[in-house]
């Protein structure tokens, strides 16, 4: 390779072009950073998650911007992909749909976190709000780049930030119980895939996917045993991070522990990140060879469905309970993948990268929502089991609906938004002829169902523990949280084609 | 295929050699040919020669692991910059200020550590 040649060819418009929502984001992480060391009121350090949903509003409405660009070959273009430093990084919708994802779900993270401030003013406000902005970047990296060393910084990047964010709540043992386990368990996970990423170079003699991609099959008669080997020590190492089972069990405690928005954070940007990483890597890298691998990712995409669904079944506490859920969603979610091994052509695979987006916005918008419903409750409440939400129906009539509309979207009722992503994805399953997939895809959805329809009988058929009628006071951050998880998931189940024309439309990876 | 396999059986060489040495040194030959004669001064531990005091494991002020990131921090970037200042010709305006970014963060480590109070000493 002309490494240095490749890197004389850039110029600084290059790296704005393709970069410009990475680079503001870590602008504002250190806006952020050097305001809180020299800024001396407390106050005025408390503004910092407004700062940073701005900054996240930039680098959104920059990726809007971005979309497009790589095929635009009637407005001039060349048709080819933009990229540094030689395929390091690339600018392409598949990267930009992500980058939508990670910021939108990022700034509704920290507008739950103001009210998340204001009830725990230990928690340093500017530094939680930095962690958040870096995180972001990392997972904006793991969905952009090419390259499995930067692929690898993009990971720790967001794994580490997001230790520090679940153990935020310092004197809270639940939280640093949890911060212990996610960094104990991600490190290993890490370490795994690093492992399975050196077997790769060392059988491609390429860190870079595109390039690797083609030698990875000149050498698959010679090296099959090696480079299975490196497949699955990289899907191990990211199957931690999306929660597949068997390598969920760090999820329940940590979701317990962290802080609600972190929570929200975790099942939603990192899942997503860990996704777009998968698909990246695996799409890729495996390119020619993913009909031998793709029986792995169908064995833990089953797996996570029935385990997931059925260990939510017995569970008291809601924060567990919405953990084992987003486990059985990581199941759902790796569906679309997992059936490409049968029935690969580009158009397929445009279906399952569409199927996989349009299941990630659904659950964006529900979990979201549901959080914020759950933060409101459990506080007033003052626990977090299920009994919290006794009678919520006659304390709060808008709480309950908007719990019901999350809680039925998630598990698959028609109508919701969560009903159209499980639909695309069936159908995904029957149009490349693994039905037993889809049959088990709709019988899990039938056990969620039931303990779905655990927390509705709580809200609506059961009277309050206590016969408190005090009204809950909702705060305006999460009033609008709420409305905005509402909104999509109401109008993303009733209107799929707003979003499905647009995802159709794409070109995520170019040609 | 085969010689690529190879290469794994001088690995595998190494390493039972690494495990023989040892153990033929240590274990085998060593009490064979070295008197045996213990004397309480012999079998205490150790110490650069002077006499041993206190325990083995002795706790560290932690302030010695932040001044040891700190090290490491900048330790690395030098280790950036070499390769840098070698193909600085080449890579022109663009590789400079690339470098000042990345000599900006570590700055920015640098002023957040100080402002955190970790270069204090107490």
């Amino acid at each position: 390779m002309n490494g240095i040649n490749g890197v004389t060819q850039l110029a600084f418009s290059d790296v704005w072009r393709v970069m410009a929502p990475e680079i503001l984001l870590v602008l504002g992480g250190f806006l952020i950073l050097v305001l809180d060391l020299f800024m001396n009121k407390e106050s005025s350090r408390r503004l910092s998650p407004q700062l940073g949903i701005l900054f996240l509003i930039a680098a959104f409405v920059m990726t809007i911007r971005n979309f497009g660009l790589v095929s635009d070959q009637t407005a001039g273009g060349t048709g080819e992909l933009l990229n540094l430093s030689n395929m390091l990084y690339v600018l392409d919708d598949f990267g930009n749909v992500f980058k939508l994802l990670f910021t939108a779900g990022t700034a509704l993270v920290l507008l739950m976190s103001i009210d998340f401030f204001k009830q725990n003013p230990e928690v340093k406000v500017a530094e939680y709000t930095y962690l958040m902005l870096f995180a972001t970047t990392g997972a904006m990296v793991m969905a952009s780049s090419l390259d499995l060393i930067t692929l690898f910084v993009g990971l720790e990047l967001l794994s580490i930030s997001s230790y520090v964010l679940v153990a935020m709540r310092r004197n809270h043992a639940k939280s640093a119980e949890g911060g212990m386990k996610y960094l104990v368990i991600g490190s290993i996970a890490s370490a795994m895939a690093l492992y399975g990423m050196s077997f790769l170079y060392g059988v491609t003699g390429q860190t870079n996917l595109a390039y690797g991609a083609q030698t990875v099959i000149q050498m698959w008669l010679q090296f099959k045993p090696l480079l299975t080997l490196a497949f699955l020590l990289m899907l191990i190492g990211f199957g931690v991070k999306v929660s597949l089972v068997p390598f969920h069990q760090w999820s329940p405690d940590t979701y317990e522990g962290a802080p609600n928005p972190v929570t929200a954070f975790l099942a939603v940007v990192s899942k997503a990140a860990g996704f777009a990483l998968i698909l990246r890597t695996f799409l890729w890298g495996f390119s020619g060879v993913f009909g031998d691998v793709y029986i792995y990712l169908v064995i833990l995409a089953a797996l996570t469905m029935v385990v997931g669904n059925v260990a939510a079944l017995s569970q008291k506490n809601i924060k567990r309970l919405l953990a084992y859920s987003s486990v059985a969603q990581a199941g759902y979610l790796l569906l679309p993948l997992a059936v490409l091994g049968k029935g690969k052509s580009i158009d397929n695979i445009w279906l399952a990268l569409g199927q996989t987006s349009f299941y990630l916005v659904a659950y964006l918008f529900m979990t979201m929502g549901a959080f914020a419903v759950l933060t409101v409750v459990t506080r007033q409440a003052g626990n977090e089991t299920l009994e919290a939400f006794r009678g919520l129906w006659k304390r709060a009539p808008f709480l309950a609906v908007s719990m019901a509309v999350f809680v039925l979207s998630m598990a698959g009722m028609p109508l919701t938004a969560g009903f159209i992503g499980k639909f695309y994805i069936f159908l995904g399953t029957i149009n490349t002829e693994m039905y037993w997939l889809g049959g088990l895809l709709f019988a899990t959805s039938a056990i969620a169902f039931y303990y779905y329809f655990g927390v509705l009988k709580a809200m609506f058929l059961k009277d309050s523990a206590v016969q408190s009628h005090d009204k809950i006071q909702v705060p305006v951050s999460l009033t609008v949280t709420i409305a905005i998880g509402l909104i999509g998931t109401l109008a993303l189940g009733i209107f799929p084609d707003l979003l499905m024309k647009f995802l159709n439309g794409l070109h995520w990876f170019g040609q | 295929m085969v010689s690529y396999w190879n290469s794994y059986l001088f690995i595998f060489l190494f390493l039972v050699l690494g495990l023989l040495l040892p153990i033929g040194a240590l274990m085998v030959l060593g009490p064979l040919l070295r008197p045996k004669n213990p004397t309480p001064e012999k079998l205490t531990t150790y110490e650069s020669g002077i006499e041993p005091f206190g325990e083995a494991h002795v706790r560290y002020n932690v302030r010695y692991y932040l001044f040891a990131l700190m090290f490491v921090a900048f330790d690395v970037e030098i280790m950036f910059l070499y390769p840098w200042a070698v193909t600085f010709d080449s890579l022109g305006l663009f590789g400079l200020v690339e470098m000042l970014i990345f000599l900006g963060l570590l700055v920015l480590g640098l002023v957040y550590a100080w402002k955190k109070k970790v270069l204090e000493w107490k």
